[in-house]
C-alpha cells in the first residue's frame, strides 16, 4: 500500500522492504483499530448508516414527503390504514379507494358519522379568551375527537392535535402568535362499520351497520382500519408523524441520504484540492511552497461560513453550489497536514531512486508521494465528514435548505429545524425533533469515534491528540 | 565488602509492566548494594533493566502499567518502596538525585533554567528567594557555565546539548544530595562532550563524598571512573566485581561476552570484535532458566531448566552462573571457534 | 517575538482585503439586482435608486469607491433593506448584545473545557475521565441547535427557571452561553486532557517527580503550559466557528444581535448589510487571531525568542 508504483522499473531500485514494511503497516493498525471498541462500534454504527441512507427509497416504510393531512404529530407506533377512503361512497359510482385497494373485492372499515360543528376561538395576547359555538358561548370545549383544523385568519390551515381548549388558558402554540384564529372541529360521532364491495372499481353492494344503503357519508380523517377482502392492511408510523403528517422515519432516512451525501462529496471536493495542493507546496518547496503557505495563512484568518451563506445567498442553494462552497472551506487543513508529510517523505531513499531512474515530477508526487500521506488522509477525511455534516445542518437550520433543480431536500439539519419551530411547550411532540437529531448526533458520534480510532491506529505516536 | 551500612541496599526488585501483549518482566530479583562514596557502575544490554531499576529506586515507575511485586529498597536503612508520600517527596531530589540520559528533553523548555533551578533549592535546603537563586549561581559556576550570573535567566533552548545536561548535573547537587544517579548522561553528547561530562561528574563525586551509581553501556567509562560494576543480563544481575577484577578476570560467560565486543586498548593485538551472537530475551514470562542460556557458549542442560542464583565465589565475588569461567579458560575459548 | 508579530500584524490587511473583495464581487456579480425581488417598480424610481447607491457606476468604479469608504470613513454604506439605515448604524446598535454572548461564552468554555480536560488528563482512564470525555463526544456531535431547543424545553418549559428567550438581565444569558460554550467546552476538554497526556509522559516530566515536587506543582507550573499550547492553536479557529454558532444562538433563543441580524439579512437578500456583516466579523476573527499569537508566545519561550 505504501509503496504502489505499479509497473514501473523505476522500483528496481527501490527496496521491497519498503512495500513489505507498508503491507504490515496497515495490517498493524487494523489490528490496533480491531482493539478500540468505540472505533469498532463507530466503524459498524457509520456502515450501518450509510447503508440504510444509501438504500432509503426501498427501506423507507412511507413517501418521505407524502403529507398525511389528517394524521399531524402522531405519536411513534401510531398505527393508520395508509389511505383516505373517500368521504362518501354511492352505489354505482366510482368506488373511491387508494390504490393499495384498487383489486380488492370486498372493503370493510369502521369510521365516525360525519358531524362537524364549527366554533369559533377568540385569542388574544397568547391566551384563549372566547369560545363561540354558533349561538352559544363556551368557556371550555372538551373533545376527545381525532384532530383539528385551524383556519388562521391569515388564511392558513394549521393542523393541531389539541384535546382542551379553556378560556384564560394558554392557547395552542401554532396560534399563539395569531390575534384571531377559528377552529373547525371535529366531533366525535356514533362508530359505523360500513362495508363496500366493488366490481371494476364500481361500487356493487353498500352496508352501514349491517343495513344495505345507497349511500353512505362519513368522516374520512376517522377511519380506523380497512379490511380488504377479510386480510387487515395497517401501517404503522414506527416513529410517528410530524406536523405535517409525514412519516418521520421516512423523512429522517431520506434526510441521511442527503446529508451523507453532502458530506462525502464536500469532503471529497477538500480532499481534491487540499492533497494536490498540499502535494505540489511540499514538494516543490521554495519560493513555490512559501508563496502557497502564505496564501492559506491569508484564507485561514477568513470567516469561512459567512462566505458560504453568502455564496448560497448570492448564487443559490443548488447542491452543487453547496459541494464546492464547503470543499473550499474545508481543503486548507488537509493541505497543510499533506504539505507536512511530503516535506518528510521527499527525503527518503525510496524517492531518489524513482528520480533516478527518471520518473517525473508528476509521476513521483502521484506515485510516490501521494499515495504514502494516505494514512492521514483517511483519518483527516474521516473527521472531515461529520464537520461538514454539521456545516450543512447548520445552514439548513438558519433556513438555508439546499435544492436540487429548485426543490428543498430536507437534510437533518432541515429535519431537526422543523422540530425545533414545532416544538410545543410542554415537549409533547418531541419526537418530531429527537428522531433526526439522534439520527444525526449517532451518525456524528460514530465518525468522529471512528476518526479518532483510526488516527490511534495508524499513527500511534499520535495518540490521543486531537 | 566496605564495612560501613550501605547507603542504598536493593532486595529482590522486581518490576513487572502491563502491555496490550501481556506481561513484561523487566526486572526480575535484582539485588545490590552502593557504599558510602563509592562509585557504582551497572552495564549491560539495551533493555536489560537498568533503568527501570534505577527508576523504582525513586518510586518513579509509572503505575500503572508498572507493578513491583516483590522487592525492598532500603535507603540508610528505611524501605523507599513503603514510604509516605511526603517522605519519598523528601529523599527525591533532595537524598538521592537523578540525571536522565536526554538532556536535550529533560529540562522544562517553558520555564527559565533558574526557576527549575531555585525550585529543587527551595523545596530541599533552607535558603529562599535571592539565597536560593545565589546558591543556584553556585553550582552553575561549579559545573562549568560560563557567566553564571548572567546566563541563569535563559531558557533551555538557548543552551548547548551539553551546556544543558551541565545544567541537569548542577540541578541534581544543588542540594547536596547522598547518591547521585546517572542514567547514561552522556549518550546523546558528542563525544569531546561526552569526557568533559564524565570528568566533571568524576570530579563532584570526590570533592562531595557523595555516592555514585553510574548507568552505562560503555566498558570504557567503567574503568575511568567506577570502583565496583553491577554487571545485568535480561533483568537480573548477573555479576557483580570490582572493576579491575571484572576486566581481568570476568567470570560470567555475559560479562566476558561483553568485553569482548567493545575494543579495548589493552586487548591483545589483531584481536577481532565479537558481537554477542542472538537476541536479548524479550522479558515476557517469569524466568524459568538462564536469561543467558540460548545465547551461551558454555550452556548446560541444567542451564535449561533451572535460573542459577546470584552467589558468592570463594574469594567473594558475586555472580550467577553453574559453569562460571575460570581464569584463564576465557582464551581457551576464544581460540576453540572456528 | 517581535518578527514573528509584525508576520502576523503584516497579515492582517491582506487578509481583510481579500475579504472584502471577495464579498464584494460575489454580491455584484450575483445574478439579479439588489432590488429584483422587490415588487416591480416604475422605471424612473428604479433609475434613481441605482444612483442613489451608485449602482450605475462600472463595476471598478464601485469597487473602489466601496474599497475608499472602508478604509477612509470605515463607512460600510446604507443598507439597501432599512432604507433610513447605514449598516453602521444597524451594526453599531446590535453589536454590544452579540459580545456580551460572545465573551460570557468564550469564559465558560475555557472555565469548563480546561477543568474537564486538565482533570481527564491527569486521572487518565478514571471514571472522571470517561465521564467527562464522553459528554464531551456528545457536545462534539450534538448540534447547538439540538442543544438550545433542548435546553429551553428542560430549564425554561418543564422546570421554569429560566427564561425561555429574549435578552434582558443575567438569568436571560445563561441558557444562550451555555448552548454556545458547550462544542467549544468539548473541543478544549479534548485538547486539554491529549496535552496534557503528551507533556505528562515528557522526559522534563520525568525530571519534574525527580526533583521531589507535589503532583500539584508538578501539573500547574511543569504541565500546564506545554498542555495548553494546543488549546491556544485551536482558539483561532475556535473563535471563527464560535462566530458562526452565534448566528443559530441568537436566533433560537431571540437575542437581537449581530447573529440573527445577519441571518435575516441573509435571507432577504440585503446585500450591503450581508457584506458588512462578513467584513465585521472578518476583522474580530483577524484581532482574535492577533490576541491568540500573541499569547502562544507568551507561553512558548521558543517562539518568543524567535528560536
Ligand atoms: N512503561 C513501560 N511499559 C512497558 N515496558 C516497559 C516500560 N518501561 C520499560 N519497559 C521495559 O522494561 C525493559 C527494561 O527497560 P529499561 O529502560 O530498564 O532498559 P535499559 O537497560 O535502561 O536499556 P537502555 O540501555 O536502552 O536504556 C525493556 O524491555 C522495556 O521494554
Ligand atoms: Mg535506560
Amino acid at each position: 500500500m505504501s509503496e504502489p508504483a505499479r509497473g514501473e522499473t523505476a522500483l528496481a531500485a527501490a527496496p521491497t522492504a519498503e512495500r513489505i514494511k507498508g503491507t504490515s503497516l496497515w495490517a498493524d493498525a487494523w489490528r490496533r483499530l480491531k482493539k478500540n471498541r468505540m472505533a469498532m462500534a463507530g466503524l459498524w454504527i457509520t456502515a450501518v448508516m450509510s447503508l440504510l441512507s444509501a438504500f432509503a427509497p426501498a427501506i423507507a416504510p412511507f413517501d418521505a414527503t407524502y403529507k398525511y393531512e389528517w394524521l399531524v404529530t402522531r405519536p411513534p407506533g401510531f398505527t393508520h390504514p395508509d389511505v383516505l377512503v373517500k368521504n362518501e361512497l354511492r352505489l354505482g359510482h366510482a368506488a373511491g379507494v387508494p390504490d393499495s385497494y384498487a383489486n380488492a373485492r370486498s372493503l370493510r372499515f369502521e369510521a365516525r358519522d360525519v358531524r362537524r360543528t364549527k366554533y369559533r376561538v377568540f385569542i388574544e395576547d397568547g391566551r384563549v379568551d372566547r369560545i363561540l359555538r354558533p349561538g352559544e358561548r363556551r368557556d371550555a370545549l372538551e373533545a376527545t375527537g381525532e384532530s383539528y383544523l385551524a383556519f388562521r385568519r391569515d388564511g392558513v390551515l394549521v393542523p393541531l392535535a389539541v384535546d382542551s381548549l379553556r378560556s384564560g388558558a394558554p392557547a395552542p402554540a401554532a396560534l399563539a402568535a395569531r390575534r384571531v384564529a377559528i377552529v373547525f372541529l371535529c366531533t366525535p360521532g356514533e362508530p359505523v362499520v360500513i362495508e363496500a364491495t366493488q366490481e371494476e372499481g364500481r361500487v356493487v353492494s353498500l352496508t352501514r351497520n349491517g343495513r344495505p344503503e345507497e349511500r353512505v357519508e362519513f368522516d374520512g380523517r376517522s377511519v380506523r382500519r380497512v379490511l380488504a377482502d377479510g386480510e387487515e392492511q395497517a401501517r404503522t408510523h414506527l416513529l410517528g408523524t410530524d406536523g405535517g403528517g409525514r412519516d418521520v422515519l421516512s423523512r429522517t432516512l431520506y434526510g441521511g441520504r442527503i446529508s451523507l451525501l453532502v458530506g462525502l462529496v464536500a469532503t471529497l471536493v477538500s480532499l481534491i484540492i487540499g492533497v494536490v495542493y498540499g502535494a505540489v507546496s511540499g514538494y516543490f518547496g521554495g519560493w513555490l511552497d512559501m508563496a502557497l503557505m502564505a496564501i492559506v495563512d491569508v484564507l485561514y484568518g477568513i470567516p469561512y461560513m459567512f462566505l458560504v451563506i453568502l455564496l448560497m445567498v448570492t448564487f443559490g442553494r443548488d447542491i452543487v453550489v453547496l459541494f464546492v462552497a464547503l470543499g473550499a472551506v474545508q481543503w486548507l487543513t488537509m493541505a497543510r497536514i499533506v504539505r507536512g508529510q511530503i516535506l518528510s517523505l521527499k527525503q527518503k531513499e525510496f524517492v531518489e531512486a524513482a528520480r533516478m531512474s527518471g520518473t517525473g515530477h508528476l509521476g513521483i508526487v502521484f506515485g510516490h508521494l501521494i499515495p504514502n500521506t494516505l494514512g492521514v488522509v483517511i483519518v483527516y477525511t474521516t473527521l472531515t465528514v461529520p464537520a461538514v455534516i454539521l456545516q450543512e445542518s447548520f445552514l439548513a437550520f438558519i433556513g438555508l435548505t439546499v435544492e436540487y433543480q429548485g426543490r428543498s431536500l430536507a437534510s437533518w439539519g432541515a429535519l431537526v429545524n422543523d422540530g425545533v419551530r414545532a416544538l410545543s411547550s410542554d415537549g409533547g411532540n418531541s419526537w418530531v425533533l429527537l428522531v433526526p437529531s439522534l439520527a444525526m448526533a449517532v451518525t456524528l458520534f460514530s465518525l468522529n469515534f471512528l476518526g479518532d480510532g483510526l488516527r490511534d491506529a495508524l499513527d500511534p505516536q499520535q495518540r490521543g491528540r486531537t | 565488602m566496605s564495612e560501613s551500612a550501605p547507603v542504598l541496599q536493593v532486595e529482590d526488585l522486581r518490576v513487572h509492566f502491563k502491555t496490550d501483549e501481556g506481561k513484561v518482566h523487566a526486572v526480575n530479583g535484582v539485588s545490590f548494594h552502593v557504599n558510602e562514596g563509592e562509585s557504582l557502575a551497572i552495564v549491560g544490554e539495551s533493555g536489560c533493566g537498568k533503568s527501570v531499576t534505577n527508576m523504582a529506586v525513586l518510586r518513579l515507575i509509572p503505575m500503572p502499567p508498572g507493578e513491583i511485586p516483590t522487592g525492598r529498597i532500603l535507603y540508610r536503612g528505611r524501605d523507599l518502596l513503603n514510604m509516605r508520600n511526603d517522605e519519598i517527596r523528601a529523599v527525591r531530589g533532595g537524598r538521592i538525585s537523578m540525571i536522565f540520559q536526554d538532556p536535550m528533553t529533560s529540562l522544562n523548555p517553558f520555564l527559565r533554567i533558574s526557576r527549575q533551578l531555585t525550585e529543587s533549592i527551595e523545596l530541599h535546603t533552607p535558603l529562599r528567594g535571592e539565597a536560593a537563586r545565589a546558591r543556584a549561581i553556585e553550582v552553575l559556576a561549579q559545573v562549568g557555565i560560563p557567566e553564571p550570573a548572567a546566563r541563569i535567566d535563559s531558557y533551555p533552548h538557548e543552551f548547548s546539548g551539553g551546556m544543558r545536561q551541565r545544567v541537569m548535573i548542577a540541578m541534581a547537587l544543588s542540594t547536596d544530595p547522598d547518591l547521585l544517579i546517572a542514567d547514561e548522561p552522556t549518550t546523546a553528547l558528542d563525544v569531546t562532550i561526552q569526557a568533559q561530562i564524565l570528568q566533571l561528574i568524576r570530579r563532584l563525586q570526590r570533592e562531595r563524598g557523595m555516592s555514585l551509581v553510574l548507568i552505562t553501556h560503555d566498558l570504557a567509562v567503567v574503568a575511568g571512573l567506577c570502583t565496583r560494576v553491577v554487571v545485568m543480563y535480561g533483568g537480573t544481575v548477573v555479576e557483580v566485581a570490582p572493576v579491575d577484577d571484572l576486566f581481568a578476570d570476568p567470570r560470567h560467560p555475559y560479562t566476558l561476552a561483553l568485553l569482548r565486543s567493545v575494543p579495548r586498548l589493552d586487548a591483545p593485538p589483531g584481536r577481532a570484535l565479537e558481537p554477542i551472537e542472538g537476541l536479548p530475551p524479550k522479558l515476557m514470562s517469569e524466568p524459568r532458566n538462564c536469561p543467558f542460556a540460548p545465547r551461551c557458549r558454555f550452556v548446560r542442560d541444567r542451564c535449561l531448566h533451572e535460573a542459577p542464583p546470584l552467589e558468592a565465589d570463594a574469594d567473594g565475588r558475586l555472580r550467577a552462573c553453574f559453569v562460571p569461567i575460570r581464569a584463564g579458560q576465557a582464551v581457551d575459548a576464544a581460540e576453540e571457534r572456528p | 517575538m517581535g518578527q514573528f508579530l509584525a508576520k502576523r500584524l503584516l497579515q492582517v490587511p491582506v487578509v481583510l482585503w481579500v475579504l472584502v473583495t471577495i464579498s464584494f464581487f460575489m454580491v455584484r456579480l450575483a445574478p439579479g439586482g439588489p432590488f429584483s425581488g422587490e415588487k416591480r417598480m416604475p422605471k424612473e424610481i428604479e433609475q434613481a435608486m441605482m444612483a442613489k447607491y451608485h449602482l450605475d457606476e462600472s463595476l471598478p468604479r464601485q469597487y473602489a469607491r466601496f474599497l475608499w469608504d472602508l478604509v477612509a470613513h470605515g463607512d460600510l454604506g446604507p443598507s439597501y433593506k432599512h432604507k433610513t439605515r447605514t449598516v453602521n448604524e444597524i451594526i453599531a446598535h446590535k453589536l454590544p448584545y452579540s459580545l456580551t454572548l460572545g465573551g460570557l461564552a468564550t469564559v465558560l468554555a475555557l472555565w469548563l473545557g480546561l477543568g474537564a480536560g486538565i482533570v481527564a488528563g491527569i486521572r487518565q482512564n478514571s471514571r472522571f475521565d470517561y465521564a467527562s470525555m464522553a459528554i464531551a463526544m456528545v457536545g462534539l456531535s450534538v448540534p447547538a441547535f439540538v442543544v438550545g431547543p433542548l435546553l429551553q424545553l428542560a430549564f425554561s418549559m418543564k422546570l421554569g427557571w429560566l427564561p425561555v428567550s429574549g435578552w434582558d438581565g443575567l438569568g436571560h444569558m445563561v441558557l444562550p452561553s451555555l448552548t454556545l460554550a458547550l462544542p467549544f467546552a468539548a473541543r478544549i476538554a479534548r485538547l486539554t486532557r491529549a496535552g496534557m497526556l503528551e507533556v505528562i509522559h515528557q522526559d522534563y516530566i520525568r525530571t519534574a517527580w525527580a526533583k521531589g515536587l507535589s503532583e500539584r506543582v508538578i501539573v500547574l507550573r511543569h504541565a500546564l503550559r506545554g498542555a495548553l499550547l494546543p488549546v491556544v492553536s485551536f482558539l483561532g479557529p475556535g473563535i471563527a466557528a464560535m462566530l458562526t454558532g452565534s448566528l443559530v444562538v441568537e436566533r433560537i433563543f431571540g437575542i437581537p444581535g449581530v447573529g440573527s441580524e445577519f441571518v435575516e439579512s441573509a435571507l432577504n437578500r440585503d446585500y450591503t448589510l450581508v457584506m458588512g456583516t462578513v467584513i465585521l466579523y472578518g476583522v474580530l476573527l483577524v484581532v482574535m487571531n492577533l490576541l491568540v499569537d500573541i499569547v502562544y508566545g507568551f507561553l512558548d519561550p521558543r517562539i518568543r525568542y524567535g528560536a
